[in-house]
């Protein structure tokens, strides 16, 4: 089934919710992944994954309390729901499993 | 800028997504402001997205259906009501509907002029524009004609030109087939005639019928007419001692082409052998030319080519210039060049049409807006409820406009009804044209539609505007009433508005029948009454002459070539010496001045009878004394004039008092009344007696008919001829005085239900004080007075505006025009103000006469 499986951005911001515990807001996520990967992510795309994530039931969100930065408006914190940390653990089997099937030297060059 | 995300953004995600932005706001804001707002700016686009954006409410069908199930039972529920007013609204809809019907089928009509030519694309007219130096500074005069000539040069010298086709009118001819002979309605054609256009031929070869001198192409009509049958080609008929062959047969034109009602085409080549063919450049005023482009051929190349010709051959004239200029095919009608075959419908006419029909819409608009605004009291609650039940706003308005497109259902099935009830008067008294059909057509229905659901967001928007914005909190609210009569003020000015539009009709009504009174009443300098204007053959006037003289009651009798006075006018060139001048000319007969009793200033009638050789006497009127310089017309009498049109000289031997060849809107010119010598009379006119008119008119026939059994007989009396002369400020006066009159009927209906309404709204007021002793005349100037005051506003808005008007563009077309005087320009304030008293009175006398007691007795 489509959908089941995790996409390599939604993983990303799937484990980073999943780092930033209680803290993870859309522009914390964002800087998050700016800060560990080097990419600079727009806010729009974060957003539409998110999005899509909570619709997949992998994370939930509630708001929090109002602060003075963001001038009166309240956060929506994420965290990732038992579905999501299934699917992160699923993916991380799979991989895990890739890795150990590839024979060493295959990394002899870089290593 | 944040409202910006909040008009696409789901509610649910809007707080967030703004606060991430504000953050982002504040990050770029060391930047610069500027640049900081252009990145939110930027990002708030970016974030359009599926996932952000609201659904709209109506998508959810099951509350739909059942809302809008909701709001018709509501909206047929609050028409069952007040029944009064809902049928004032939808009285005063259906015949503004119906009026907008005659009109998109009137245009449409005319617009669907020769549409059915296959090749009607590639299709131009060449009309003519005349442009004269010598009696009016460069006025252009508009021919739908051109010169022979020119189509020649078209046909043989232009590029891209596929085919030419030429036309000339010719009338109703005597075709005689055997012992049958009737009068048949014709045109002259060229070969290429039926190529250009796609008339059907029912026999006969559609591509040489034409080609031969004396071939002609019956029309089914035509052909029945003669022979009762249309199987009729190989035939031959006389027409005036010609035999023609019959060479085609073709169906009957459809109404909607401008080359008008004809039942005989002959070949355009039989003119030639007929010597009837000019051919000069400047004889522009019979010969229709049509060209056929080829496909990928442009106009402007012909054009240019016609401009080319034009400037060549215009320096041969140094009084005129002629210039020839393409018009596409479907552009001819509607159209009011001078030569025009079909109709004559000019663009301003039906400007003004549109105007009217316009305002009467208007007006029916306005008493829709002003009923419901003022009926909004009642509906508050309603909104409020609904409000409370969680209806936006644009539920509430979605809710009124669904209302008036109801009411607007409603009024078009008695539009529908009325349209086909004042159809057939449309036509007859306010088109007054039955070359123009009126045929209702499938492809005028999304215009028409159009129109109703314009009308009906029209009428319904501002209702639904004001009454969606009273809140659940106002409704209920004791200041309530305050609160849903804020749109007072506006109210006011659309009753002020209608006030001015039903007075301005009114004063424009009575302006043009003064006018058209004034006209009739005008003092020609001849006689009108009781004579009679009988149209003749010329070579049966010896034996009508003295076949009249023998009928009773006729007491004088006399003939002419023309009946001046009723927008007929011949032209001649005359000269005196060195100088040549354009006349109206009549040739007349020695008992003409008697019959018509014009008085002379100077001379006497014609002394003698005519005699063989080439003079004859002409009587002149001082105008044209002017135009020679004949300063004493005493000097005038025996001086020698020459007619360069007619090869013929004459003497002056009268000099007319006070004579009008044209009637009011012509311009006047130098006349002059020959006297005629040879058979060129066409009329008879007799002078009769009083007694039973019918009586003497069917003897008349009868007498003619001994004479000429062929033709009918066509009577008219003078005056009669006349009023029909002024028919277009007639026709005018009458569309005029039916708007006015269908306005004033609408906004009185309105304003009635305003007052009511008032009255109502003012009952409990009424009561207290007629309790502490108001006298009616007190309680009816109460409730009148601001209503005084608005009438008062809506004459001076009004009447200036008319004045201005008329002033202007209308009265400038008569030659005499009378001062409008304060009758006129009060009229329609003061019809309005007694049509308000009488309404007002009424309502508040029905209010003064209930008991107080009953009115206040839950207070």
């Amino acid at each position: 089934m489509k959908g089941t499986n995790l996409g390599e951005f939604e993983e990303v911001v799937l484990l980073t919710i999943a780092s930033l515990l209680d803290q993870a807001y859309s522009v914390h996520i964002v800087d998050t992944i700016a800060e560990v990967t080097g990419r600079k992510t727009k806010l729009g795309v974060v957003h539409a994954v998110l999005n899509r994530l909570e619709k997949k039931g992998l994370i939930s969100s509630e708001l929090g309390e109002p602060t003075q930065e963001r001038g009166g408006r309240r956060k929506r914190f994420f965290s990732i729901s038992h579905a999501g940390k299934v699917a992160l653990m699923k993916a991380k089997t799979q991989r895990d499993q890739l890795w150990a099937n590839i024979p060493e030297l295959v990394f002899k060059e870089i290593l | 800028m944040d409202r910006l995300l909040a008009i696409y953004c789901k509610e649910s995600l809007l707080e967030d997504l703004q606060g991430d932005l504000h953050e982002y706001y504040h990050r770029n804001l060391p930047y610069g402001r500027f640049k900081a707002n252009v990145i939110y700016l930027f990002d708030v686009l970016k974030f359009f997205r599926l996932y952000t954006i609201k659904k709209p409410s109506y998508l959810n069908q099951s509350i739909m259906l059942t809302l809008l199930i909701n709001y018709t039972k509501t909206s047929f529920r609050n028409l069952k009501r007040s029944v009064l007013f809902s049928s004032i609204n939808i009285f005063g809809l259906s015949i503004a509907m119906s009026i907008g019907f005659l009109m998109i089928t009137y245009i449409g009509n005319l617009l669907s002029f020769d549409n059915f030519h296959d090749k009607g694309d590639h299709i131009y007219k060449v009309q003519t524009n005349y442009v004269d130096y010598v009696y009016s500074e460069g006025s252009v005069m508009q021919l739908a004609s051109s010169s022979y000539f020119l189509a020649d040069k078209l046909q043989t010298e232009a590029t891209g030109i596929e085919k030419v086709a030429v036309v000339r009118y010719s009338g109703a001819a005597d075709v005689r087939y055997e012992e049958k002979q009737v009068p048949l309605e014709g045109l002259y054609a060229s070969n290429d005639f039926l190529d250009l256009f796609s008339f059907e031929l029912l026999s006969g070869d559609r591509a040489s019928c034409l080609k031969e001198p004396y071939s002609l192409v019956l029309t089914e009509k035509g052909a029945k007419k003669l022979f009762k049958d249309t199987d009729v080609v190989g035939k031959t008929v006389t027409v005036k001692d010609q035999s023609y062959l019959i060479t085609g047969v073709m169906k009957d034109p459809p109404k909607n082409t401008h080359f008008g009602d004809f039942e005989r085409l002959e070949s355009f080549s039989s003119l030639r052998p007929k010597g009837k063919l000019s051919e000069e450049w400047k004889t522009v005023w019979s010969y229709h030319t049509y060209i056929l482009l080829h496909k990928e051929a442009n106009p402007s190349t012909v054009t240019e080519y016609l401009n080319n010709l034009a400037e060549v051959e215009n320096t041969d004239l140094s009084k005129y210039e002629i210039q020839p200029y393409l018009q596409p095919l479907d552009q001819i009608t509607p159209g009011a060049e001078n030569n025009r075959l079909g109709p004559y419908v000019e663009w301003s006419d039906l400007n003004k049409l549109i105007a009217l029909t316009l305002i009467i819409v208007a007006c029916a608009i306005f008493n829709f807006t002003n009923l419901s605004l003022a009926q909004s009291l009642r509906r508050a609650k309603e909104v409020g409820v609904r409000k409370i039940n969680g209806a936006s706003q644009g539920h509430v308005f979605a809710q009124f406009i669904l209302e008036a497109f109801l009411t607007t259902a409603i009024a078009v099935l008695f539009a529908a009804a009325l349209y086909f009830a004042i159809k057939p008067e449309f036509i007859t008294h306010i088109i007054g044209e039955e070359q123009i059909p009126m045929s209702v057509q499938v492809n005028f229905l999304p215009y028409i539609l159009l129109f109703v659901l314009a009308l009906s967001i029209l009428a319904g928007i501002l209702p639904s505007y004001f009454l969606s914005r009273i809140t659940s909190k106002s409704a209920f609210s004791s200041v309530q009433k305050v609160q849903s009569l804020r749109g007072i003020s506006f109210r006011k000015i659309l009753i002020v508005l209608q006030f001015s539009v039903s007075m301005g009709l009114i004063v424009a009504a009575s302006i043009m029948y003064r006018q058209y009174q004034f006209a009739i009443d005008y003092d020609l300098g001849f006689r009108s009454e009781n004579i009679l204007n009988i149209r003749a053959e010329t070579e049966q006037i010896p034996l009508l002459k003295s076949a009249f003289r023998g009928v009773s009651n006729v007491q004088k009798l006399s003939t002419s070539t023309m009946i001046p006075g009723i927008q007929m006018m011949y032209l001649t060139e005359i000269a005196y010496e060195q100088d040549t001048i354009q006349a109206f000319y009549n040739k007349i007969d020695e008992a003409y001045l008697d019959v018509h009793e014009i008085e002379l200033s100077m001379g006497s009638n014609f002394p003698r009878k005519p005699t063989a050789d080439s003079t004859a006497y002409a009587i002149v009127d001082q105008l044209l004394l002017d135009e020679f310089g004949i300063d004493d017309p005493y000097e005038a009498l025996g001086k020698q004039l020459y007619d360069n049109e007619e090869d013929f000289k004459y003497e002056i031997c009268g000099v007319l008092k006070n004579y009008q060849y044209t009637e009011l809107q012509s311009s006047t010119g130098p006349t002059i009344l020959i006297q005629s010598v040879a058979e060129d009379q066409e009329y008879v006119n007799l002078q009769i007696g009083e007694g039973d008119v019918l009586e003497m008119l069917s003897q008349l026939e009868e007498t003619w008919k001994t004479v000429d059994p062929l033709h009918p007989f066509i009577a008219n009396f003078y005056d009669a001829q006349i009023q029909e002369a002024y028919s277009e400020y007639k026709s005018m006066f009458r569309i005029f005085m039916f708007l006015a009159a269908v306005a004033v009927c609408i906004s009185s209906l309105g304003f009635l239900a305003i007052v009511i309404l008032t009255t109502e709204s003012k009952v409990k007021e009424l009561s207290i004080r007629k309790v502490l002793g108001a006298t009616n005349k007190n309680l009816v100037y109460l409730l009148s007075r601001n209503f005084l005051i608005m009438l008062v506003i809506a004459g001076s808005v009004a009447i200036p505006i008319v004045y201005y008007l008329f002033d202007e563009y209308v009265l400038p077309n008569f030659r005499d025009q009378i001062v409008m005087g304060p009758l006129e320009l009060l009229s329609g304030f003061l019809i309005m103000t007694t049509i308000t008293f009488l309404l007002l009175r009424w309502q508040a006398l029905k209010a003064a006469r209930t008991n107080p007691a009953e009115m206040l007795r839950d207070e």
